[in-house]
């Protein structure tokens, strides 16, 4: 009788594991995000805190401020010097004080593409085929020492994103995103985790990138604000100086 | 919730879960090794055997290259810069095919079939439908070796592939197969025996059902090699491949070997192929193939079949033909007469196996070498080496003790080579220096001098190279009066004594021993080897066509094992199956390897390990995949070889090559396969994977523990030379503590430098090897993932006061942490970036910890552990005052956090008083006030850099001249100059002279705040240390500063 049961088992998850789709899995992912919650993002402000292996006790704050599918702006504060970054409808700016670079610069047509698919507050994996996006199940990977069910989304011919998805938790562990941008391909690699939920929904506080050169970056969420009121003013290119 | 409830609720959960946990040990696996990655430092100044190419006829600049034993690589810079994106399959590639409709989607069939002695195997066909970054297997798994894929042009789920098929053995898995589903189902669908594969196909562009397939009967055993036979024949169908008739009109009549063939794209009906037989010739059709006759027979196009087999047409001349092979030679009139490429473009490596046409321009082409890719412009005149693929084929490694240590190893067809393990700016191809010619193998640094290194090529040609002089001196030991004739492995070992620095040992079928570098020999054994003769007749072995390059030599000593503890035990193994054993110095030998089972008779002896823990253990390595058998064998012996009890069980994959084991925790072992490389820590009865940032099947050849860093280095036959620095955490890697929920390993001592810099000007995509880490390495172990909460590693000193803190990754796993041996950066004044001034910069950057032992604290949600590390001088910068400079440091430090505390009081109170001075209503009072700040801010400007512009302005305000000593001086690891210190004393005046005048107008405050009481307005006030402190890292948010809020916060107290 065990026997059969354990046939029973075995032949029901090899049904279940083989049924695995792209489309079920980022079902399940969105459903332990959030699921409906995520319809109501409509405003983000987040301060983050980065610390890095490479520079040992220093904590660099930043801070990022959202309008879903429509602006965004980062501010990175160093040593007394504060870089922006923005995105607002179809242009963007930037300015690089680190450089000597004060005033704020427009930003290419590519550069505002990518950030501006950033400002999508819902995550691009929520309603993909909506958003014309493809995806496509590549099965499992050893990530972190765990398999992960690996999802791949294509967003443009410039733009693809691999998910790699916990198969109990469905929480992203990891994601790999792949831009080409002005002709320059991009590969940045982030690892999800410290996932709290607020307002019905489960975000990661702890995003971690590794550099065979430099070791590992950790930025924290320090404080999170869900549809807080947004001056859209801070989104206007600074006049020059 | 009361307090009684939770602690039951607790111990419920716990008594539930508590058992299903308890059963389920960790065992050591694959990614328990995590983040402690493996370094490849090439070399790629040489490259290795390239076995095809291929590019994408619309964008010609991607391009695909595979290597025999080095992988797939992709390049989108037309080959400027190239990257591997084949890391988790097997690293030998036979053919490559694009879909051209769709360029993405890529076929790789593994296994090349140019097939010499040291061809590595495949594991089927694989495909990616992404441009090379996820791959698919599709099948074909027992082919070991695939030689063409064609797609059909107009059906991309339609394609042929050429299998020659196994090597060594008979096998029925070989022949042309076709798929009609993609890769679903293959069916094999022409077929001629168990003996006789398929080496090439064409197809008709014009008719696709129209196909010419060469069926190849060869066979290499250890000791010869057979290339023709009756089943070797030329094939045509007209139906897809439903059937066949062989095609004989105006070929040999003789039997053939194996057949190279091409097609003119432009002209169909003109084909061309090289047959091997009697009369080997390039021969030409221009009927379709129905009818033939010979053109040329010259030397470059009728050398070698087995081993090239590639002739191509140009895309639109059909007479303009060409035949790679020892070189390139190129024919204009359809091979009926050839020429040779120039070597004007400098010298090509000989031995050529692919060639692709830029079908864009014809002018433009890639060959394939054994040493390498090369590009020409000109269609093929001239050649330039992309000199930047890691694909190098190592046969061993050794290692010397030079700071930093250099590797050596031999490599087929490209010599024998040292690199250094670090180099300034990264390990490059200048870096590594030739230290033999042919094909290299064993290379062994002298100990005793660093200018003396012992190399060889094939068949034992040992040399003695003098590298201050750059002669070298031929020192092989020569047979004698009664002597038979001396039989030297093609792969002939040079081992030194690890105990006696004298003394080297050579083999061939007899043991030699030198103890002048190679003046004077003496045997010390008889015949070591089973001396069969049926397995000595090379002469006459390559089939249809000679090939006796001592490749196939045979019955010879192949490995040399003495022991770390005695001088006169030294194990011999050879290719013929015997281990042989003596335990004083050579004057009696035992047979040992009678007395294993596990391991068929006769299988060659890869290696052999004499333990350095007791003169009774030894290990050993056994390679019997020239008999078809591609078993992993390993042994271990507990009495010098009376009995042996077998190591290697589930999980380990390829034949293995090599065993070694650890120089300190005795049941730590790695073992080389064809595979990769494995670990046991349990003395071999459980073996893992390696694949940390190491390709997974790469072939690793031979293992060196350094005896001074605890390095691993590897030598791997087609991806160079790879380093696992400090392997020193695995010793403490037990079965038992991988069950703790995180746990502390060891890292080595670590020595204080700033770093060892070197300016070098890489181009574009050009190889450059990782260094060692200089900065110290933490590394811990968790049981699983941290998916919540932090690790955090704080370093303390001594006294466990917490020094600095490092953030931690959260794998399951090893986890490595770098700490560049920094502490906290100054507080220092804040101002704009000045372009050029490393002065600006002293608020980011900490002084370097000193020498001495510190404690790391490793924290996560659950578990604490700590450990010691120790930090040592730098072994390349002796006698360095670390305790006088670090009194320097600390003032100077001091110097930068009193500015910035005075800067940040300074600017704090100028932004107060503008506040104020616009609530202010009485003209008087608000003049003064605007005033007031007016005059803070013009003295902040003397204290910190503040022009903005977009120029260098080459502004230099205090914070910078002070910024700039301290700077300079934590920048190096020597004590600061006589002018520094100096200076330094001349900034300490001028540092107390800026804070008399801040003094001076935070005395203006009394009168001031008595002003703006009248007014009822907020008095002002100078920040006190505490609250500049909680200011100083607080973003500069958009709206206000840090600083104010943090003020705002102050006043309110």
């Amino acid at each position: 009788m065990k026997k059969i049961i354990l046939g029973i088992c075995l032949l029901f998850s090899a049904l279940v594991s083989h049924a695995q789709t792209a489309d079920e899995i980022i079902a399940k992912h969105v459903a332990a995000t959030g699921g409906s919650a995520w319809d109501k993002l409509k405003t983000i402000k987040m301060d983050m805190s980065m610390t890095s292996q490479a520079a040992p006790g220093m904590a660099i704050p930043m801070n990022m401020t959202v309008v879903h599918k429509k602006a965004m702006r980062m501010d990175v504060s160093l040593m007394g010097m504060t870089q922006s970054s923005c995105v607002n409808g179809d242009k963007g700016w930037a300015n690089n004080p680190f450089a000597g670079q004060m005033d704020a610069e427009p930003l290419t047509a590519d550069q505002v593409k990518e950030l501006k698919e950033q400002t999508d507050l819902a995550g691009h994996l929520n309603g993909y085929k909506e958003k014309g996006y493809t995806a496509e199940y590549l099965g499992k990977e050893d990530v972190e020492g765990t398999d992960l069910h690996k999802i791949k989304l294509t967003l443009s011919p410039t733009h693809t994103q691999y998910s790699l998805i916990d198969p109990e938790s469905f929480m992203e562990v990891k994601q790999i995103s792949v831009v080409t941008v002005d002709g320059k391909e991009v590969t940045s690699e982030s690892i999800m985790s410290d996932y709290k939920t607020i307002e019905g929904i489960t975000m990661p506080y702890t995003i971690e990138q590794n550099n065979p050169m430099m070791g590992a970056t950790v930025m924290k969420v320090t404080k999170l604000e869900i549809n807080p009121s947004v001056d859209e003013k801070i989104f206007e290119m600074p006049a020059k100086k | 919730m009361n307090q009684k409830y939770i602690l039951y609720f607790l111990l419920f959960t716990t008594a539930i879960h508590a058992p299903l946990v308890a059963q389920k040990a960790v065992k050591l696996n694959s990614s328990t090794f995590g983040q402690m990655e493996a370094r490849a430092i090439g070399p790629a100044v040489m490259g290795g055997r390239i076995s095809a190419i291929e590019g994408v006829n619309n964008d010609p600049r991607t391009i695909y290259v595979g290597a025999a034993g080095g992988g797939l690589w992709k390049s989108r810079t037309g080959g400027y810069s190239y990257e591997p994106i084949f890391d988790k399959y097997p690293q030998s590639i036979g053919a490559i095919a694009i879909d051209q409709k769709h360029p993405d989607t890529v076929w790789v069939g593994t296994g090349e079939s140019n097939m010499r002695n040291s061809v590595a195997i495949g594991l089927g066909i694989f495909r990616s439908s992404d441009g090379g970054r996820n791959w698919m297997k599709m099948g074909l798994e027992n082919s070991e070796h695939i030689s063409k894929i064609i797609i059909h042009p107009n059906n991309s789920n339609i394609l042929y592939v050429a299998v020659p098929g196994k090597l060594w053995s008979d096998s029925p898995d070989r022949g042309l197969y076709k798929t009609t589903d993609g890769g679903k189902t293959w069916e094999k669908i022409l077929y001629v025996d168990e003996k006789t594969g398929c080496a090439d196909v064409l197809m008709d562009p014009r008719n696709p059902d129209v196909l010419w397939a060469a069926s190849w009967q060869f066979r290499r055993t250890p000791y010869s090699f057979s290339s023709g036979g009756p089943g070797s024949a030329m094939h045509k169908s007209t139906d897809g491949g439903k059937t066949w008739r062989k095609i004989t009109n105006g070929l040999p009549t003789t039997a053939f070997g194996r057949i190279a063939m091409a097609l003119a794209a432009s002209a169909p009906d003109n084909l061309l192929a090289i047959v091997e037989s009697e009369k080997t010739g390039l021969y030409i059709s221009a009927d379709g193939g129905e009818s033939w006759k010979l053109q040329s027979a010259s030397s470059n196009v009728t050398a070698r079949p087995f081993y090239f087999s590639t002739l191509v047409v140009d895309p639109y001349e059909p007479k303009r033909v060409y035949r790679p092979a020892f070189s390139l030679s190129i024919s204009n009139d359809g091979g009926y007469s050839f020429s040779d490429a120039s070597n004007d473009g400098g010298w090509v490596h000989s031995d050529h196996h692919a060639l692709w046409i830029n079908p864009k321009n014809t002018q433009h082409m890639y060959l394939g070498t054994d040493g390498g890719v090369y590009m020409s412009i000109d269609r093929g005149i001239t050649w330039s080496h992309q000199n930047i693929l890691p694909v190098s084929q190592f046969y061993h490694v050794q290692v010397d003790n030079q700071i930093p240590y250099n590797v050596y190893g031999g490599l087929q067809d490209n010599g024998s080579w040292r690199g250094p393990s670090s180099s300034p700016g990264g390990i490059e191809n200048r870096d590594w220096l030739g230290v033999g010619g042919g094909d290299g193998f064993w290379v062994q640094p002298d100990d005793q001098d660093n200018n003396i290194v012992y190399a060889e090529s094939q068949g034992g040609n040992i040399q003695r190279q003098d590298l201050s002089t750059n002669q070298a001196q031929f020192i092989q030991p020569q047979a004698l009066q009664g002597d038979p004739k001396l039989r030297w492995n093609w792969n002939t070992p040079i081992v030194k004594s690890p105990v006696n620095p004298k003394v080297l040992y050579m083999g061939s079928q007899f043991l030699y021993k030198t103890s002048d570098r190679g003046f004077s020999w003496t045997s010390i054994s008889p015949d070591l080897t089973t001396n069969d003769t049926i397995k000595q007749k090379q002469a006459a072995s390559g089939g249809l066509t000679v090939d006796n390059t001592s490749a196939e030599n045979h019955c010879t000593i192949f490995t040399i094992a003495p022991s770390p503890l005695d001088e006169n035990l030294l194990f011999v193994g050879t290719d013929d199956g015997n281990i042989q054993i003596t335990r004083d110095g050579g004057k009696t030998w035992d047979l040992i390897s009678k007395n294993i089972t596990g391991v068929p008779a006769g299988t060659w002896v890869s290696s052999i390990e004499p333990s350095r823990f007791s003169k009774n253990v030894v290990y050993a390595t056994f390679d019997n995949h020239a008999y078809g058998d591609m078993k992993s064998y390993a042994a271990r012996s507990d009495d010098q070889g009376k009995t042996w009890t077998m190591l290697t069980g589930e999980g380990v994959q390829g034949y293995a090559h090599v065993i070694r084991e650890d120089r300190v925790a005795a049941n730590l072992l790695f073992l080389g396969t064809e595979f990769g490389l494995y670990i046991s820590n349990d003395g071999g009865k459980l073996w893992v994977l390696f694949k940390a940032n190491l390709p997974e099947y790469v072939a690793v050849r031979d293992i060196v523990v350094h005896p001074r860093t605890n390095d691993l280095v590897l030598a791997t036959h087609g991806r160079g030379v790879y380093i696992i620095d400090d392997i020193s955490p695995l010793r403490l890697l037990t079965p038992e503590l991988l069950q703790k929920d995180a746990a502390m390993l060891l890292t080595r001592p670590v020595a204080v430098t700033t770093g060892h810099y070197g300016q070098a000007f890489p181009n574009t995509g050009s190889y450059v090897g990782m260094n060692a880490p200089e900065e110290a390495r933490v590394v811990y172990y968790l049981k699983d993932r941290i998916s919540t909460g932090d690790v955090n590693l704080e370093v303390l000193d001594e006294k466990g006061n917490l020094l600095v803190t490092i953030p931690g990754t959260k794998r399951k796993g090893i986890n490595v942490a770098r700490w560049d041996l920094r502490l906290k950066p100054p507080k220092a004044a804040k101002g704009v970036m000045v372009q050029g001034e490393f002065g600006v910069f002293a608020g980011a950057i900490g002084p370097m910890a000193a020498p001495g032992k510190y404690t790391i604290r490793m924290k996560t949600p659950t578990a604490t552990d700590e450990r010691v590390l120790e930090l040592i001088p730098d072994p390349l910068a002796p006698n360095l005052d670390y305790a006088q400079r670090k009194e320097k440091v600390q003032t100077m430090f001091g110097m930068v956090e009193e500015l910035g505390f005075l800067e940040g009081r300074v600017k704090a109170l100028r932004d107060s008083t503008s506040q104020r001075a616009a609530l202010v209503k009485n003209l008087k009072t608000k003049t003064k006030l605007i005033k007031y700040a007016e005059q803070l801010d013009a003295f902040r400007r003397t204290l910190t850099e503040t022009i903005e512009s977009k120029g260098i302005t080459g502004e230099e305000q205090l914070r910078a001249r002070v910024g700039r000593i301290y700077v300079t001086t934590v920048f190096t690891d020597q004590p600061p100059t006589e002018s520094t210190l100096k200076r330094m004393v001349f900034l300490q005046g001028e540092i107390e002279r800026a804070k008399a005048s801040g003094e001076g107008f935070f005395a203006q405050l009394i009168a001031l705040n008595s002003d703006l009481k009248k007014e009822k307005i907020a008095p002002l006030a100078v920040l006190d240390k505490e609250a500049f402190l909680k200011a100083y890292d607080a973003p500069a948010s958009m709206s206000k500063s840090g600083i104010m809020e943090a003020l705002e916060g102050m006043e309110e107290e």
